[in-house]
């Protein structure tokens, strides 16, 4: 057996443009279907995980998906917000508490989270540096922003300005990092989290400037009737620190604020059964069970995927086909070869040991291929996916 | 070493057919084997190291009745007691030099490659003047080492019997009386019987034995 | 070892590699990072931003609790601005009891877990008392806006106090359900000591009969708004001598509101008493006590807030 893998080995070796396309083949061949599988039912357990550990989310009415992509997944898909009333209506009902979530708001390419401190141990987020949010003006980022950054706790970064060329647009504001999470292998890693009224700052509902009442008159157009009048020099502050806080204010009423989404977390089951009832007639909103509508998007990805495996499985069989021919007529351009082996004393037995060898090696050498292939999509292929359908959906 | 006694040979569905009353070739001889196109001398190979056998007939081969053996048993005859040098040399290309002269050894597990035969081949090399080639694959050598590494390959084994199928039909002159002179060298030195396939007339005063199959009964009818 | 079975070991070695790397990347996500909850204490932890709720907390509380008031004793909780490992205390309390009205601007901009706050004063008023004197101003095409204003002593007014002590009672029987009937007995004596302070206010406003008041510090809005109290105020700091601006302003306004008693926050200097007293005004204190007071207890410093302004305004025989 050995001299008939030496052999083999050296055959292939020296023919290492044809060996190396046989065994890609093979290699897609035996590994596409089962990796396809693996994919499939690692994104489908990865996105029902993510929505069975939500509860309930309240959102306006609209696209259940795009509701439930934007708010667990944090991609911005233009759901239209409700406000912060609708947070509170939620505590007030005493019958869960309300998680509020601003998103769409992005830093370094990185989608920025408004939300309260009650996320963080809803999704078991712990800290890995630094400390939680004390204040305003302050972010903790996911542990993949962290790494791909190389930001930690004592950095800033800035907010992606949401007008290029508006010259009334918002400018970016710069958030002070205080603290990095532990990787969770989840769309949190690849967030910005900041408090809901940050966000608010940052998308230009609020705003701090220099004091009016010790503006000179350069700054100054009128002061009349307890009231100041500036102009475009007036100083507006671009981070938010203990020195300058006095001096940020929000504009208009609290409760109409946006609020992307609400993740209502029941004190039982019986009190979410309650809850969703109140919303079953709601004209405006719709309180869903995210893992219902995740359910449906599986169901959906399951059937796309035994399309795709018939579709894998003939172009399988067409490259086994192809790879018994490529054999067949190797061995009978090899014909010399046996014939040279027979009269120096070989049997028949040996000599198809010696090319069965070559399929052996081959073969093997495509399922290590094909393992390679599994571990890459075990390692990255959960995070690489998500991206690829949530952002093409 | 060699005896045939009322040998009679046809191919199944050919017309061809050999007739061989009496052969005998002597051990250490040097023996050729000429003839006319299809008067079967490559067949008399054959039936010598039994890769066929004779309807009728006793071959004796270095003692052995090989006409007796059975299939296996002749197969292990072959690679044990008898070398094989080719017409176009037959090496392989996806094996370097080494690997072409051990590869009887990989073909049957009657051959252990052992310590005793990679010394063996690396002599064998070295009285042939490849030594310095061993790593090189066949296809980058010239007709005359390629020859060389041929016989190497047949002698590897220390054979009993080697048998050539024109050997030199490919090699220009000066190549082919350097070749032969080789294969004599070798085979004088390690005591073994040579029978070899020529057309080349020529070389003939330099065997000791010439049996010419033409005085044989033999062709397609 | 030959090359071939280098590369043949290689190549197994590779298949394992891939296998093992596998199983250990699903383990890593198995092990989930623990829960980022509060201090795990034995003790409810409460927190409160000033001493009245620290106090109905206490009142309220089953044995077990822990209530903190972390302000610094020298300054006015109002306007404290805690460090960031001080918010950091508070985000790890069981319950925070934040007052409303506005009350800690600090609590504007820190981020406290929401499921844990309470602001007590939340619906225990139509509305909140405005504060007049803020600068409105404007600039861009925003508009015209204020930053703010609005009166936020709302436990001077004795009902609110009630109501902010139940808004702690339903807090605290929320997280205690065991010690629910424990601290609804608790609620019903605070809030008959509470109400009694009421009734007295009252008491003490139809003896005064709508007669002006002065305030060193505009602090009594909710207590002049409950009791029909007419309190004009004004910025004066009882630690501080009165300089001639002061005199000009107290001038001005016992011109429009000629009030014959003076609350202060605390007692002022005696040069300050005698300047108030030669223009016919008695100092009176009456402390708002967001502080812990030096003896005694919120309630009772309110009792003698009380006596001591029956006492001036006749609504009660004083010795």
């Amino acid at each position: 057996m050995r001299d008939s893998l030496y052999l083999a080995w050296q055959y292939l070796r020296h023919n290492r443009a044809k060996t190396l396309l046989l065994v890609l083949s093979l290699a897609v061949f035996i590994g596409l279907p089962l990796v396809m599988r693996a994919m499939s039912e690692v994104m489908q357990e990865s996105l029902m995980a993510r929505a069975e550990s939500t509860p309930l989310l309240l959102g306006k009415k609209g696209s259940s998906l795009d509701l439930v992509i934007e708010a667990l997944y944090f991609q911005p898909k233009g759901v239209e917000p409700l406000s912060e009333a609708d947070v509170t209506e939620i505590d007030a009902t005493g019958l869960a508490r309300g998680i509020p979530l601003r998103t769409g708001l992005m830093a370094h390419g990185f989608p920025l989270v408004g939300t309260s401190l009650d996320y963080f141990p809803f999704r078991h987020l712990a800290l890995a540096d630094g400390r939680s949010l004390t204040m305003m003006g302050e972010c903790v980022l996911g542990a993949d922003v962290a790494a791909s950054l190389g930001l930690g706790p004592g950095d800033a970064l800035l907010t992606s300005p949401s007008t290029l060329f508006d010259l009334a647009g918002v400018y970016p504001l710069k958030l002070h990092i205080v603290g990095t999470l532990r990787p969770t292998y989840g769309p949190d890693d690849r967030a910005v989290f900041v408090d809901i009224r940050t966000a608010w700052v940052a998308e230009g509902l609020g705003h701090g400037h220099q004091d009016l009442s010790q503006a000179g008159p350069d700054v100054v157009l009128a002061r009349k009737d307890g009231g100041v009048t500036a102009n475009a020099k007036l100083v507006q502050y671009n981070e938010i620190t203990q020195d300058n806080l006095d001096n940020f204010h929000f504009h208009g009423e609290p409760s109409t604020y946006p609020v992307s989404a609400v993740i209502a977390v029941p004190d039982n089951p019986k009190a979410g059964t309650l809850l969703r009832g109140r919303f079953v007639d709601d004209p405006t909103r719709q309180l869903l069970r995210p893992a219902g509508v995740v359910e449906g998007l599986n169901q959906q990805i399951f059937r796309f995927e035994r399309i795709l495996q018939i579709v894998v499985w003939t172009v399988g069989l067409a490259t086994a086909v192809m790879f018994v021919l490529v054999m067949v007529l190797s061995w009978r351009l090899r014909a010399e070869e046996l014939r040279t082996m027979t009269r120096l004393g070989c049997s028949r037995w040996k000599a198809g040991q010696i090319m069965g060898a070559e399929v052996v090696l081959m073969i093997g050498a495509s399922v290590a291929l094909a393992a390679l292939l599994g571990f890459l999509m075990a390692q990255y292929g959960e995070t690489a996916l998500q991206n690829l359908i949530l952002r093409g959906s | 070493m060699i005896s045939l006694r009322d040998v009679r040979f046809g191919y199944p569905r050919s017309r061809f057919s050999l007739r061989i009353p009496e052969l005998s070739i002597p051990v250490a001889a040097r023996a050729a084997a000429i003839g006319p196109s299809g008067s079967g001398k490559t067949t008399l190979l054959n039936l010598v190291s039994g890769i066929e056998r004779p309807q009728v007939g006793e071959v004796e081969t270095a003692g052995v009745r090989v006409d007796r053996l059975s299939v296996p048993a002749r197969r292990s005859f072959r690679i044990t007691t008898i070398g094989f040098v080719f017409q176009d040399f037959l090496l392989l290309d996806y094996l370097d030099v080494l690997g072409n002269i051990l590869y009887p050894y990989r073909l049957h597990s009657d051959l252990k490659l052992d310590r005793a035969a990679r010394d063996r081949a690396h002599e064998l090399a070295s009285n042939l003047g490849i030594a310095a080639m061993l790593e090189r694959p066949p296809n980058e050598l010239s007709q005359g080492e390629r020859q060389r590494v041929a016989i190497a390959r047949a002698l590897v084994t220390a054979p009993k019997l080697v048998l050539a199928d024109e050997p030199t039909g490919n090699l220009d002159p000066a190549t082919k009386q350097q070749a032969l002179d080789l294969l004599f060298d070798q085979c004088a030195a390690l005591s073994m019987t040579l029978l070899m396939v020529t057309h080349d007339h020529g070389l003939l005063d330099r065997f000791d034995h010439v049996v010419d199959l033409s005085t044989f009964d033999a062709g397609t009818t | 070892m030959t090359p071939a079975s280098r590369s043949i070991a290689l190549t197994v070695a590779l298949v394992l590699l891939a296998v093992a790397t596998g199983c250990s990347k699903k383990d890593q996500k198995e092990q989930r990072t623990p829960e980022s909850t509060p201090d795990t204490h034995d003790a409810l932890l409460v927190y409160t931003v000033n001493y009245p709720l620290a106090y109905f907390a206490q009142r309220l509380a089953p044995a077990g609790v822990e209530v903190v008031f972390p302000a610094p004793p020298d300054i006015d909780p109002a306007f404290w601005k805690p460090a960031a490992d001080e918010i950091g205390a508070y985000q790890r309390a069981d319950l925070i009891l934040l007052n409303g009205a506005g009350y800690a601007g600090w609590t504007r901009y820190a981020t406290l877990p929401r499921s844990r706050i309470v602001v007590t004063a939340e619906g225990c008023r139509e509305a909140f008392i405005d504060v007049e004197d803020t600068s409105k101003h404007q600039h861009g095409p925003g508009g015209e806006h204020a930053h703010g204003g609005t009166a936020f002593t709302t436990w001077l007014d004795f009902r609110v106090a009630a109501c902010q002590a139940a808004r702690t009672r339903d807090a605290l029987k929320k997280r205690l359900p065991a010690a629910a009937g424990e601290i609804e007995k608790r609620y019903e004596a605070l809030e008959n000591d509470l109400l009694d302070l009421d009734t007295r206010l009252r008491d003490v406003a139809k003896t005064w009969k709508g007669q002006p008041l002065l305030a060193s510090h505009p602090v009594y809005q909710y207590m002049a708004d409950a009791y029909g109290l007419q309190i004009a105020s004004l910025h004066l700091e009882p630690d501080q001598p009165l300089d001639s601006d002061a005199l000009k302003q107290l001038d001005a306004v016992l011109a429009e509101h000629p009030a014959k008693l003076m609350l202060w926050e605390d007692a002022p200097l005696q040069s300050t008493a005698d300047e108030i007293r030669k223009r016919g005004v008695a100092p009176l204190i009456f402390a708002p006590t967001s502080q812990p007071p030096a003896t005694g207890d919120f309630l009772r410093a309110m009792q003698q807030n009380v006596t001591r302004l029956e006492c001036a305004t006749g609504a009660q025989e004083c010795l």
